[in-house]
């Protein structure tokens, strides 16, 4: 290795590192320990990265940015044993062959609740809300965005809805299924659609008897229909959540 | 087993947020931005649940999603306006440890944003620590070989801009001092 390779290599030296173990470097340290010239420079040269690294340490970090991604793991709840694909593949081969052999009417698979669907959604409005995937004013663009992710496209906003200016949608996950996010804008306030199938979930109300709660500040309005399950939340416009349907 | 995985993910997330968020912000250059790269980047963690059976996994792993969701972005906006820095000589000039101890971290910081990503991102990886030059070419998903040479032309940058900056400080001081107009107009 002569001086100019141990220089390059030495660009990337960090001393008390774990590359120091690494035989390129020893080698390349060899050098600059038999050429004066280079140990001054390689003296410098760390000097100056330590300079710029401590510096970099001391960007500051966001107070709050740490408690965001927390509070964003609280959103996803561990996906059950049961739920995960290989386990749901043998499950299913095994369901099957219970069925052709016994005629047993097997208990139903634990769902999801609703109200549990509810707070996680009014969370994240809360806590990691900060933009849409996809912004538009056009309720045609809005469908055909998520349409063309297989999330929801065919949602059916209430006439009271539809009437007003989308801002956009984005895209969630909850226990494994697709959130599609649709975002209004009223005088009010914001307004939030969730739409995701209906599945398994229990509790869910009906378009003749939909749901309205609070949570904290948050107003929200739950029903399904077409097999899909809807949670409408506004913060401070509770006489259009009330009046939705 | 649903307690130890949120216990782990606490670790990871008190581990690693820090570091993660520098990086974060020398690639997109901004707070907000940096702050969903690096929340998005451990959302996906929570959702890749085997991911977090080795924390010493997660690390790595964490590192190259932010970087590979940066660049996805970066591809669907096109918003990152691109410098050309010139590179052409191999001498590096000559930065003295103490110019960089007297500046702010957000100028340092400023500086690195110039770079272009390809020498930026390996660059501020090296100055965080937290990984050898092979894990930096994983996260990177580039060779060692290319790793070490980036380094080199990223450093040369670097350099480049910091004395480009002393040499436009000393001069401001040079003017304000020998202009005896501005000197009468303050007195």
């Amino acid at each position: 290795m002569n001086k100019q390779e141990a220089k390059f290599i030495l660009q990337a030296y960090r001393p008390g590192s774990e590359d120091a173990a690494d035989p390129q470097f020893a080698e390349a340290l060899e050098v600059a320990r038999q050429t004066p010239e280079l140990t001054r420079w390689l003296d410098e040269e760390t000097a100056l990265d330590e300079a710029l690294g401590r510096k970099l340490q001391d960007t500051p970090i966001p107070a709050d940015l740490k408690e965001k991604i927390l509070v964003g793991r609280k959103l996803i709840q561990a996906t059950p044993w049961w739920r995960q694909r290989a386990w749901l593949a043998a499950a299913a081969s095994v369901a099957l062959l219970l069925g052709l052999l016994v005629s047993l009417q097997s208990p139903a698979i634990p769902g999801q609740e609703f109200a549990d669907y509810r707070h996680s959604m009014i969370e994240f409005a809360q806590h990691r809300m900060d933009g849409l995937d996809y912004k538009s004013e056009a309720i045609p663009d809005i469908r055909q965005w998520l349409a063309s992710r297989s999330a929801h496209g065919g949602f059916v906003a209430p006439a009271s809805l539809a009437g007003l200016l989308a801002k956009g949608c984005r895209l969630l996950q909850w226990n494994d299924q697709q959130v599609a996010l649709i975002c209004f804008s009223t005088d009010a306030g914001l307004v939030h659609l969730y739409v995701l199938d209906q599945d398994e979930m229990r509790g869910v109300p009906s378009s003749e008897q939909p749901v309205v709660r609070t949570l904290g500040d948050w107003q929200t309005t739950g029903w399904s229909q077409g097999g899909k399950v809807y949670l409408a939340a506004s913060r401070g416009n509770s006489k259009l959540m009330r009046n939705l349907l | 087993m649903a307690q130890q995985s949120a216990i782990n993910f606490e670790q990871v997330v008190h581990l690693y947020y820090e570091a993660l968020y520098r990086f974060a912000v020398s690639l997109a250059r901004n707070v907000p931005d940096a702050c969903d790269l690096t929340q998005e980047a451990f959302y996906r963690l929570a959702t890749k649940g085997s991911a977090l059976r080795d924390p010493s996994k997660a690390k790595s792993w964490l590192f190259t999603t932010l970087h590979r969701e940066y660049l996805s972005r970066r591809r669907r906006e096109n918003r990152f306006p691109h410098h050309e820095i010139e590179e052409s000589s191999q001498e590096l000039p000559t930065v003295s440890p103490k110019t960089i101890e007297a500046m702010e971290a957000s100028e340092v910081m400023e500086f690195l944003m110039e770079l272009d990503e390809p020498f930026r991102a390996p660059l501020v990886l090296f100055y965080l620590k937290d990984h050898s030059y092979r894990e930096i070419a994983d996260i990177l998903e580039i060779p060692v070989g290319t790793v070490m040479s980036r380094l080199s032309r990223a450093k040369t940058m670097l350099r480049k801009l910091l004395t480009r900056k002393a040499s436009q400080a000393n001069s401001k001081i040079v003017n304000l001092s020998a202009n005896p107009t501005h000197k009468t107009a303050q007195s």
